[in-house]
């Protein structure tokens, strides 16, 4: 039991802020993110004290813990809500002002771009590009063949790219 | 914008991080984690890999702490010459170095139970603890005399009662057959005190009218001052000078006083003598 605990506390440390990441800019809510993240954990916790090692990938079976808890969030609420990073504070910045302005207002096209996709391709933005996770793990995620997490990831980023010449 | 620029500033959002006491509150309602705030707990949980072991560690810091402080209550019944003499000693002085007070007082407090002990091994006819009391008391005295600087004393008469005291019991104790020995530092500083209530006494007495006779033995008592016979010369102004100048005062006072009354009680009878004729006319 108690390697179990510590096995569960590792993939805990090492996980916690990716997905609490994953929950916040679909929620755009701290309080709700921080919800959503611990029952995620909860739950996958409860799962791995019953099935243990036999879990393949942990890692990949609390992300998918924690978007069916999203998705049964904004069921329940009965909308979905865009991408929700307004509130995050921008990343210190080296340059001059001049280009702060300018990375801001791409910044700001993305963030907007990203409210109008799919949870799909919300999600497998954020897994690659943000959390940096490979094909096959977001494949695992998200229950799909690897091709087909290829050609959904190229869907998405033409989608996004899309959004961001419309705006 | 170029493909580039959207994933340079999608990989900006990783910078979102929960609060990590919200991290550390989750992880231990989550896993029941019971010491996630104690760093010392947390690093010997990491040497150990075995929480009981934890626990040992505090068992064992416990009995320690236990056993240092039965130990500092038990060598407080001890006496020079015991084993446990020394922890008793060190922990008077930890306790000393918190208490508030002039150091001369503080001095002579020690002294004073260096004395409580010397008093014990002798009432407990302690032959083994006799000697060590006799010497610490003596190195006491001399380190409490030798740490008062007469002439920078304030309070002499305080420093005086002290010292009268301690004398006071080394007397009792040698009236018991016990050989304490002579204390040079001890000895010095009451010539210290004596010659500087010798001096005050001189000034005092200068400022005073004094008869021919008073004058003679004040000047020999200043000779005896000048010969460092402090004592001696502290004596003779007291009970030669001083003494008869009140006497006379007193004297004069008296008669005074007796004059005044027999005034009063003469002028009282003429009222009266003079009331009466009054009436009986």
């Amino acid at each position: 039991m108690d390697d179990l605990k510590k096995q569960f506390a590792k993939i805990y440390d090492k996980n916690v802020d990716a997905i609490y990441r994953f929950v916040f800019f679909k929620v755009n809510s701290e309080e709700i993110a921080q919800d959503l993240t611990s029952e995620a954990f909860m739950k996958s916790w409860q799962v791995f004290q019953k099935e243990g090692l036999k879990i393949e990938n942990p890692r990949a079976f609390v992300y998918r813990t924690a978007r069916n808890l999203v998705i049964d969030y904004y069921r329940k609420k009965a909308r979905m809500t865009a991408v929700p990073i307004d509130d995050i504070p921008l990343p210190e910045q080296g340059q001059c002002l001049e280009e702060k302005i300018f990375i801001n207002s791409d910044f700001e096209q993305v963030k907007k771009a990203l409210q109008f996709l799919r949870e799909d391709y919300q999600s497998i933005i954020t897994m690659h590009y943000i959390e940096g996770m490979s094909s096959k793990e977001i494949s695992k995620v998200m229950k799909r063949s690897e091709g087909a997490i290829r050609v959904l990831l190229h869907r998405a980023l033409n989608s996004l790219k899309q959004e961001i010449k419309e705006a | 914008m170029n493909e580039k620029e959207i994933i340079k500033n999608l990989k900006k959002l990783r910078k979102v991080r929960p609060e990590k006491d919200w991290v550390f509150s989750n992880k231990k309602e989550l896993l029941g984690e019971s010491l996630p705030y104690f760093p010392i707990m947390n690093v010997l949980r990491n040497i150990s890999g075995n929480f009981f072991l934890v626990h040992k560690f505090a068992s064992v810091f416990i009995l320690i702490f236990a056993s240092f402080a039965g130990m500092a209550v038990y060598a407080q019944n001890s006496l020079p010459g015991d084993a446990f003499y020394s922890v008793k000693k060190a922990t008077e002085k930890a306790q000393f170095a918190f208490k508030t007070g002039d150091e001369v007082t503080l001095s002579f407090e020690v002294a004073q139970r260096r004395l409580d002990d010397l008093d014990r091994a002798v009432r407990t006819n302690s032959s083994k603890n006799l000697a060590p009391s006799i010497n610490e008391f003596q190195a006491t005295v001399s380190e409490a005399a030798k740490s008062i600087k007469v002439a920078e004393v304030k309070d002499i008469k305080a420093v005086s009662k002290n010292v009268a005291e301690i004398e006071e019991r080394q007397e009792k104790i040698r009236s018991l057959g016990i050989e304490i020995g002579e204390n040079k530092e001890f000895n010095d500083l009451k010539q210290g005190i004596a010659c500087k209530r010798a001096s005050e006494l001189i000034d005092f007495t200068k400022t005073r009218t004094l008869t021919k006779e008073q004058e003679e033995l004040f000047k020999e008592a200043g000779e005896l001052f000048a010969e460092e016979k402090c004592t001696e010369a502290e004596e003779k102004i007291l009970f030669e000078v001083e003494k008869p100048l009140e006497f006379e005062d007193i004297k004069e006072d008296i008669l005074e006083e007796e004059e005044e009354n027999e005034m009063e009680t003469e002028e009282n009878e003429i009222e009266i003598e003079t009331e009466k004729d009054e009436t009986e006319e």
